[in-house]
Protein backbone atom coordinates (compact mmCIF):
# COMPACT_ATOMS: atom_id res chain seq x y z
CA UNK A 1 0.00 0.00 0.00
CA UNK A 2 1.28 3.51 -0.83
CA UNK A 3 2.34 5.83 2.18
CA UNK A 4 1.53 9.20 2.12
CA UNK A 5 3.40 10.22 4.87
CA UNK A 6 6.90 10.12 6.33
CA UNK A 7 7.40 11.72 9.94
CA UNK A 8 11.45 11.66 9.60
CA UNK A 9 10.97 15.42 10.27
CA UNK A 10 8.72 15.53 13.15
CA UNK A 11 10.81 12.45 15.08
CA UNK A 12 13.97 14.22 14.13
CA UNK A 13 12.47 17.84 15.64
CA UNK A 14 11.24 16.37 18.96
CA UNK A 15 14.28 14.05 18.85
CA UNK A 16 11.27 11.11 19.54
CA UNK A 17 9.66 12.92 22.12
CA UNK A 18 5.81 10.59 21.65
CA UNK A 19 3.95 13.35 23.96
CA UNK A 20 5.24 16.16 21.24
CA UNK A 21 4.54 14.09 18.16
CA UNK A 22 1.16 13.22 19.75
CA UNK A 23 0.83 17.24 19.96
CA UNK A 24 1.88 17.73 16.51
CA UNK A 25 0.26 15.23 14.64
CA UNK A 26 -3.36 16.03 16.82
CA UNK A 27 -2.81 19.45 15.56
CA UNK A 28 -2.89 18.82 12.29
CA UNK A 29 -5.85 15.84 12.06
CA UNK A 30 -7.98 18.27 14.47
CA UNK A 31 -7.47 21.01 11.53
CA UNK A 32 -6.74 19.39 8.17
CA UNK A 33 -10.28 18.42 7.73
CA UNK A 34 -11.87 22.17 8.11
CA UNK A 35 -8.86 23.35 6.10
CA UNK A 36 -10.33 20.90 3.18
CA UNK A 37 -13.49 21.91 3.48
CA UNK A 38 -12.90 25.86 3.31
CA UNK A 39 -10.34 24.86 0.17
CA UNK A 40 -13.56 23.22 -1.29
CA UNK A 41 -15.82 26.22 -0.72
CA UNK A 42 -13.31 28.63 -1.66
CA UNK A 43 -12.89 26.92 -5.17
CA UNK A 44 -16.56 26.09 -6.26
CA UNK A 45 -17.16 29.88 -5.34
CA UNK A 46 -14.58 31.03 -7.26
CA UNK A 47 -13.15 32.76 -4.47
CA UNK A 48 -9.81 32.62 -5.98
CA UNK A 49 -8.04 34.90 -3.75
CA UNK A 50 -9.51 32.87 -1.11
CA UNK A 51 -8.00 29.87 -2.36
CA UNK A 52 -4.73 31.03 -2.89
CA UNK A 53 -4.69 31.77 0.86
CA UNK A 54 -6.66 28.55 2.38
CA UNK A 55 -4.11 26.32 -0.32
CA UNK A 56 -1.24 28.12 1.17
CA UNK A 57 -2.25 27.69 4.82
CA UNK A 58 -2.42 23.92 4.61
CA UNK A 59 0.89 23.49 2.35
CA UNK A 60 3.55 24.03 5.18
CA UNK A 61 1.62 21.49 7.85
CA UNK A 62 1.65 19.05 4.89
CA UNK A 63 5.27 19.53 4.54
CA UNK A 64 5.90 19.24 8.12
CA UNK A 65 4.09 15.54 8.30
CA UNK A 66 5.96 14.46 5.49
CA UNK A 67 3.21 14.78 3.26
CA UNK A 68 5.02 15.54 0.03
CA UNK A 69 2.79 14.70 -2.78
CA UNK A 70 0.00 16.01 -1.05
CA UNK A 71 2.12 19.41 -0.50
CA UNK A 72 3.00 19.77 -3.90
CA UNK A 73 -0.36 20.04 -5.07
CA UNK A 74 -1.24 22.37 -2.45
CA UNK A 75 1.38 24.16 -4.13
CA UNK A 76 -0.16 23.87 -7.29
CA UNK A 77 -3.16 24.82 -6.59
CA UNK A 78 -2.06 27.91 -4.68
CA UNK A 79 -0.07 29.36 -7.37
CA UNK A 80 -3.13 28.54 -10.39
CA UNK A 81 -4.57 30.52 -7.84
CA UNK A 82 -2.70 33.59 -8.09
CA UNK A 83 -3.69 33.37 -11.75
CA UNK A 84 -7.03 33.99 -12.49
CA UNK A 85 -7.32 33.30 -16.67
CA UNK A 86 -5.72 29.85 -15.63
CA UNK A 87 -7.89 27.99 -13.60
CA UNK A 88 -9.76 25.47 -15.46
CA UNK A 89 -7.90 22.51 -13.41
CA UNK A 90 -8.16 23.88 -10.25
CA UNK A 91 -11.33 21.79 -9.21
CA UNK A 92 -10.01 18.64 -10.19
CA UNK A 93 -6.91 18.95 -8.13
CA UNK A 94 -8.83 20.21 -5.48
CA UNK A 95 -10.63 16.84 -5.50
CA UNK A 96 -7.08 15.40 -5.55
CA UNK A 97 -6.18 17.03 -2.65
CA UNK A 98 -8.73 16.41 -0.61
CA UNK A 99 -8.18 12.36 -1.60
CA UNK A 100 -4.65 12.90 -0.75
CA UNK A 101 -5.77 14.30 2.65
CA UNK A 102 -8.18 12.28 3.02
CA UNK A 103 -5.81 9.39 3.25
CA UNK A 104 -2.68 11.25 5.37
CA UNK A 105 -5.42 11.84 8.05
CA UNK A 106 -5.92 8.26 8.33
CA UNK A 107 -2.54 7.32 8.10
CA UNK A 108 -1.73 9.78 11.00
CA UNK A 109 -4.61 8.55 13.07
CA UNK A 110 -2.86 5.10 12.27
CA UNK A 111 0.61 6.16 13.53
CA UNK A 112 -0.78 8.10 16.91
CA UNK A 113 -2.43 5.31 17.84
CA UNK A 114 0.72 3.33 17.95
CA UNK A 115 2.62 6.00 20.07
CA UNK B 1 11.41 50.78 30.11
CA UNK B 2 14.40 48.91 28.94
CA UNK B 3 14.65 46.31 26.07
CA UNK B 4 13.56 43.05 27.38
CA UNK B 5 16.62 41.03 25.81
CA UNK B 6 15.28 37.76 26.70
CA UNK B 7 11.81 37.77 25.59
CA UNK B 8 10.97 36.33 21.87
CA UNK B 9 7.33 37.74 20.45
CA UNK B 10 6.26 34.81 17.60
CA UNK B 11 3.34 35.93 15.11
CA UNK B 12 2.04 33.47 13.56
CA UNK B 13 -1.57 32.55 12.33
CA UNK B 14 -0.05 29.11 11.21
CA UNK B 15 -0.46 27.28 14.88
CA UNK B 16 1.51 24.54 13.96
CA UNK B 17 4.25 26.68 12.07
CA UNK B 18 4.03 28.92 15.39
CA UNK B 19 4.42 26.22 17.98
CA UNK B 20 7.16 24.47 16.55
CA UNK B 21 9.27 27.25 16.70
CA UNK B 22 8.31 27.88 20.15
CA UNK B 23 9.35 24.50 21.45
CA UNK B 24 12.52 24.61 19.30
CA UNK B 25 13.97 28.01 20.39
CA UNK B 26 12.54 26.86 24.26
CA UNK B 27 14.99 23.78 23.32
CA UNK B 28 17.92 25.50 22.39
CA UNK B 29 17.86 28.67 24.68
CA UNK B 30 16.98 30.30 27.67
CA UNK B 31 14.44 33.06 26.13
CA UNK B 32 10.76 33.38 27.06
CA UNK B 33 8.87 32.81 24.45
CA UNK B 34 5.15 34.31 23.75
CA UNK B 35 3.08 33.31 20.57
CA UNK B 36 0.38 35.52 19.07
CA UNK B 37 -1.75 34.20 16.22
CA UNK B 38 -2.42 38.14 14.68
CA UNK B 39 -0.37 40.94 14.68
CA UNK B 40 -2.89 43.24 16.60
CA UNK B 41 -2.34 41.17 19.41
CA UNK B 42 1.27 41.43 19.37
CA UNK B 43 1.18 45.46 19.08
CA UNK B 44 -0.99 45.01 22.23
CA UNK B 45 1.82 43.89 24.01
CA UNK B 46 4.57 45.53 22.13
CA UNK B 47 5.43 48.05 24.98
CA UNK B 48 7.29 45.44 27.21
CA UNK B 49 10.02 45.86 24.56
CA UNK B 50 10.76 42.45 23.52
CA UNK B 51 14.29 42.11 22.31
CA UNK B 52 13.20 40.00 19.09
CA UNK B 53 9.61 39.41 17.27
CA UNK B 54 9.58 36.43 14.38
CA UNK B 55 6.89 37.70 12.44
CA UNK B 56 5.16 36.22 9.36
CA UNK B 57 4.86 37.81 6.17
CA UNK B 58 1.14 36.48 5.60
CA UNK B 59 -0.88 37.25 8.66
CA UNK B 60 -4.49 37.49 6.90
CA UNK B 61 -5.34 33.34 6.58
CA UNK B 62 -7.49 32.97 9.62
CA UNK B 63 -8.79 36.91 10.13
CA UNK B 64 -9.40 38.16 6.25
CA UNK B 65 -9.25 41.93 7.59
CA UNK B 66 -6.11 41.60 9.57
CA UNK B 67 -2.78 43.45 9.14
CA UNK B 68 0.11 41.51 7.09
CA UNK B 69 3.45 41.81 8.05
CA UNK B 70 5.22 44.56 6.84
CA UNK B 71 2.23 46.83 7.92
CA UNK B 72 3.06 45.20 11.51
CA UNK B 73 6.75 45.42 10.80
CA UNK B 74 6.57 49.27 10.72
CA UNK B 75 4.59 49.21 13.51
CA UNK B 76 6.87 47.22 15.90
CA UNK B 77 9.92 49.46 14.54
CA UNK B 78 8.17 52.63 15.34
CA UNK B 79 6.55 51.85 18.93
CA UNK B 80 10.01 49.77 19.83
CA UNK B 81 12.82 50.88 17.95
CA UNK B 82 15.93 48.80 19.56
CA UNK B 83 13.48 45.07 18.80
CA UNK B 84 14.91 43.50 16.07
CA UNK B 85 12.14 41.83 13.95
CA UNK B 86 12.64 38.69 11.76
CA UNK B 87 10.49 38.13 8.53
CA UNK B 88 8.70 34.36 8.22
CA UNK B 89 7.95 33.74 4.82
CA UNK B 90 6.59 30.50 2.66
CA UNK B 91 7.87 32.46 -0.62
CA UNK B 92 11.32 32.51 -1.38
CA UNK B 93 11.43 36.03 -3.33
CA UNK B 94 13.96 37.97 -3.42
CA UNK B 95 11.61 41.62 -3.73
CA UNK B 96 10.05 40.35 -0.25
CA UNK B 97 13.07 40.27 1.40
CA UNK B 98 14.33 43.49 -0.10
CA UNK B 99 10.94 45.12 0.74
CA UNK B 100 11.11 43.57 4.45
CA UNK B 101 14.88 44.73 5.09
CA UNK B 102 13.87 48.04 3.42
CA UNK B 103 11.55 48.61 6.40
CA UNK B 104 14.28 47.67 9.38
CA UNK B 105 13.61 43.84 9.30
CA UNK B 106 17.16 42.03 10.50
CA UNK B 107 16.72 38.97 8.66
CA UNK B 108 14.49 36.88 6.41
CA UNK B 109 13.62 33.13 6.55
CA UNK B 110 11.87 30.64 4.31
CA UNK B 111 9.56 28.74 6.15
CA UNK B 112 10.03 25.04 5.88
CA UNK B 113 12.04 21.76 7.94
CA UNK B 114 15.27 24.05 7.90
CA UNK B 115 13.38 27.27 9.16
CA UNK B 116 13.73 26.24 12.55
CA UNK B 117 17.60 26.02 12.80
CA UNK B 118 18.24 29.39 10.99
CA UNK B 119 16.12 31.42 13.39
CA UNK B 120 18.18 30.12 16.07
CA UNK B 121 21.32 30.83 13.79
CA UNK B 122 19.45 34.43 13.56
CA UNK B 123 18.81 34.86 17.72
CA UNK B 124 22.32 33.96 17.86
CA UNK B 125 23.31 36.70 15.24
CA UNK B 126 21.41 39.32 16.83
CA UNK B 127 22.76 38.33 20.46
CA UNK B 128 26.40 38.92 18.46
CA UNK B 129 25.61 41.88 16.48
CA UNK B 130 24.18 43.52 20.02
CA UNK B 131 27.85 42.62 22.13
CA UNK B 132 29.85 43.96 19.39
CA UNK B 133 27.69 47.54 19.23
CA UNK B 134 27.43 47.39 22.56
CA UNK B 135 32.10 47.18 22.40
CA UNK B 136 31.80 49.82 19.20
CA UNK B 137 30.23 52.39 21.52
CA UNK B 138 32.94 51.49 24.35
CA UNK B 139 35.70 51.37 22.47
CA UNK B 140 34.29 55.07 20.43
CA UNK B 141 33.84 56.67 24.07
CA UNK B 142 37.12 55.38 25.52
CA UNK B 143 38.76 56.86 22.58
CA UNK B 144 37.36 60.49 23.36
CA UNK B 145 38.19 59.75 26.88
CA UNK B 146 41.79 59.45 26.07
CA UNK B 147 42.05 62.23 23.36
CA UNK B 148 40.77 64.42 25.75
CA UNK B 149 43.28 63.64 28.53
CA UNK B 150 46.27 63.56 25.94
CA UNK B 151 44.85 67.12 24.27
CA UNK B 152 44.85 68.35 28.32
CA UNK B 153 48.62 67.04 28.90
CA UNK B 154 49.63 69.13 26.05
CA UNK B 155 48.01 72.21 26.67
CA UNK B 156 49.31 71.47 30.49
CA UNK B 157 52.70 70.86 29.18
CA UNK B 158 52.78 74.16 26.77
CA UNK B 159 51.38 76.51 29.99
CA UNK B 160 54.12 74.88 31.75
CA UNK B 161 56.85 75.81 29.74
CA UNK B 162 55.31 78.76 28.63
CA UNK B 163 55.48 80.29 32.11
CA UNK B 164 58.87 79.06 32.83
CA UNK B 165 57.88 76.56 35.42
CA UNK B 166 59.89 73.85 33.21
CA UNK B 167 62.93 74.69 31.70
CA UNK B 168 64.84 71.53 31.23
CA UNK B 169 61.74 68.71 29.64
CA UNK B 170 63.73 66.23 27.12
CA UNK B 171 63.20 67.87 24.28
CA UNK B 172 62.13 71.18 24.64
CA UNK B 173 64.88 73.94 23.91
CA UNK B 174 65.79 76.78 26.02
Amino acid sequence: MEQHIDLSFLKSFTGGDSAKMKKYISMFTGTAPAMIEKIKTDCSSGDWPALKTSSHSIKSQLKYMGADSAQAIAYEIEQLSAKPDNTESLPALVEKLSSLCGSVVAELNEELEKL
Amino acid sequence: MALQLNTIFIVDDDPMAADLLKDHLEKVSKYNVEVFSTGEECLEKISILPGIVFLDYHLNSVKKDALDGLDILREIKEKSPETEVVMLSGQDKIDVAVNTMKYGAFDYIVKGESSFYRAEKAVFNIYRYRKLEGNAAKYKNMSIYLGVAMLMMIVLAIYLQMTGRITNMPGWGG
